[in-house]
C-alpha cells in the first residue's frame, strides 16, 4: 500500500516538474520571439533581428538551470547501481570509491556521480567526494557522494555523455525487484551460463533468473543498429566506387581507342612510345584530379553529419580517404596505361590505311 | 549581506517596482526596468528569469499567459496583494538605507 502511494507521490512529482519544464521553453520562446520582433521594429534584418536576440538570451540552458535551481530541481539523468558494478563493467572509478556491500539500507546513504556531472556542476573535481546532494523531486533524500566514475555509454554507442547521479540498489526506497546482474567470470575463460544459472538457483531458488547471456552478446544487440548502418553504407560506398572504376575504364580506353591514328601519326612523326604513353596519361590523368580533389573537399564537409555514427574511426579518417582517392588514380592509370601502351605497339601503316 | 544578495535584493525590488504600474512580460519588465533606472540597470535573460520565478514562488506575484500588443503570446506577471504590501515595505526599508548611506557619504569624494 505505502508503495503503491510512493508511486503515486512519484509520478505527480513527475507530472509536476513536466510542467514546469514546459513553462519554462514556453517563456523563454516567447520572450526570445517578443524581442525579435522588438529589434526587427527597429530596422534590422530578421536574421540579424534573430542573432542579436539569441546572444542576449545566452545560453538558453544556463538560464534554465538558474530556474530550475529556484524550484529546486536540474534535470540530470539518475540511475542505480549496485556494489561491484563498475569494476565488473570495467567503467573506471576516478576518484573515492564504487558501491560496496556496506552501503545498505541504515548506513549512511550514498551516491555515484559521474565525469559529466562534475564537469558541469564542480569544475573544481576535488570538491566531489563529501558532497550532498538531494535526489528526487521535490521530496528528496540527501544522499552523500562517494566516488566519481568514468562517463560510460548507457543506451548507444552515439550517446553523448550527459550528467549522471547513481544510487545504491541497496538503499533504494521502492526496494529492488528486477536486476541486471553483471558477472566477470576468473580466471577469464568461456562463459558458462548453466553453471551461473545453477550457482543462482543454489542462493535463492525463488528468485527467477532470466536472460542469461555473455557480455559479448549483450553488445551484439547495441551494436546491431550501428552494423547494419555501418554495412548498408559500406556495401553502397564499395557500388558506387565500382561503377565510377568501371565508367573511368570505359571512358578513358574509349578515349584512347579513338586518338589511334593520331597517337599513330605522331609515332611515325618521330615519338618516342614513352612520350606517347606519357601523352595519353597526362591527359586522361587530368580531370581525374581535378576530381578527387573536388571530391575529398565536398566529403571532408559531409561527414560532419556522421559523426554520431561512428565509433573508433574519425570522420575524417585520413586512410579511408586516401584509398579512395589512390583506387581512382590507380584505376584511371590503368585504363589510359593499357590501350596506350597497346597504340605504341599496333602497326602503324595498317591503323593510317585503316582510317 | 553578500554582495550577490545584494545586487539579488536590488533587482527584486526594481522588478516590483515595475510591476506597480500593471502587468507585464519578462521583455516588458526589462525594458521598463531600464527605462525607470534611465538606462543605469540592464536586467538580462539569466538574472531577469531566475528572480521572477523566485518572486513568483515567494506568492508576490502570479503569473498568467496573455497576449501582447501584437498578438504574440507572453507569459504576464502581476504584483499579488501580498506583494505589493511587501514591494511597500521594501520601498520604506530601501529609503531609510539610501538616506541612512548618503548621510554617511555626504562628506567623502567632494573636495
Amino acid at each position: 500500500m505505502s508503495r503503491l502511494r510512493d508511486c503515486t507521490v512519484r509520478l505527480v512529482n513527475l507530472f509536476r516538474r513536466e510542467r514546469v519544464e514546459r513553462e519554462l521553453d514556453a517563456e523563454l520562446q516567447a520572450y526570445l520571439e517578443l524581442d525579435i520582433e522588438e529589434n526587427i521594429r527597429r530596422g534590422m534584418a530578421p536574421r540579424e533581428a534573430r542573432r542579436t536576440a539569441l546572444a542576449r538570451l545566452g545560453g538558453v540552458e544556463a538560464v534554465k538551470d538558474q530556474c530550475r535551481d529556484v524550484h529546486r530541481f536540474r534535470v540530470v539523468d539518475v540511475g542505480i547501481a549496485g556494489p561491484g558494478a563498475f569494476r565488473a563493467l570495467r567503467v573506471p572509478v576516478t576518484e573515492g570509491r564504487e558501491f560496496d556491500a556496506s552501503d545498505r539500507s541504515g548506513a549512511v546513504e550514498v551516491a555515484l556521480v559521474n565525469d559529466a556531472f562534475v564537469r558541469r556542476f564542480w569544475p573544481d573535481r576535488r570538491q566531489a567526494i563529501g558532497q550532498h546532494i538531494g535526489v528526487g523531486f521535490p521530496e528528496t533524500r540527501t544522499v552523500e557522494v562517494v566516488g566519481v566514475v568514468g562517463d560510460f555509454k548507457n543506451r548507444t554507442l552515439g550517446d553523448i555523455a550527459r550528467p549522471m547521479v547513481l544510487t545504491s540498489i541497496l538503499q533504494d526506497p521502492l526496494g529492488w525487484q528486477a536486476a541486471a546482474l553483471v558477472m566477470r567470470r576468473s580466471p577469464v575463460g568461456p562463459p558458462q551460463m548453466e553453471h551461473l544459472v545453477d550457482a543462482m538457483r543454489a542462493i535463492d531458488p525463488a528468485v527467477p533468473v532470466f536472460d542469461v547471456q555473455p557480455l559479448t552478446a549483450r553488445i551484439g544487440g547495441v551494436l546491431l543498429l550501428p552494423r547494419y548502418a555501418a554495412t548498408v553504407f559500406g556495401g553502397t560506398g564499395i557500388l558506387a566506387l565500382g561503377l565510377i572504376v568501371l565508367g573511368l575504364y570505359g571512358t578513358v580506353s574509349l578515349s584512347v581507342r579513338l586518338r589511334l591514328r593520331e597517337l599513330s601519326l605522331r609515332m611515325a612523326l618521330g615519338s618516342s612510345p614513352t612520350a606517347i604513353v606519357r601523352l595519353v596519361m597526362r591527359q586522361a590523368l587530368a580531370p581525374v584530379v581535378v576530381g578527387v580533389v573536388f571530391g575529398l573537399v565536398v566529403a571532408l564537409g559531409a561527414t560532419r553529419v556522421l559523426t554520431a555514427l561512428l565509433y573508433g574511426v574519425s570522420p575524417h579518417d585520413p586512410a579511408t580517404l586516401v584509398a579512395a582517392a589512390l583506387t581512382l588514380l590507380t584505376t584511371t592509370a590503368a585504363a589510359g596505361a593499357y590501350p596506350a601502351w597497346r597504340a605504341t605497339r599496333t602497326n602503324l601503316m595498317r591503323t593510317l590505311q585503316a582510317g | 549581506m553578500s554582495r550577490t544578495d545584494l545586487m539579488r535584493g536590488t533587482l527584486d525590488l526594481l522588478i516590483l517596482r515595475a510591476l506597480m504600474t500593471g502587468p507585464n512580460h519578462g521583455l516588458g519588465i526589462a525594458r521598463r526596468v531600464e527605462q525607470i533606472t534611465q538606462g543605469a540597470f540592464r536586467v538580462s535573460p539569466g538574472s531577469l528569469f531566475p528572480a521572477l520565478h523566485r518572486l513568483a514562488q515567494k506568492g508576490w506575484l502570479t503569473a498568467e499567459w496573455g497576449r501582447s500588443e501584437t498578438n504574440r503570446k507572453a507569459k504576464y506577471y502581476e504584483l499579488t496583494s501580498a506583494g505589493r504590501r511587501h514591494t511597500d515595505e521594501e520601498v520604506r526599508n530601501w529609503k531609510r538605507v539610501s538616506v541612512a548611506i548618503e548621510l554617511a557619504l555626504r562628506d567623502v569624494g567632494e573636495a
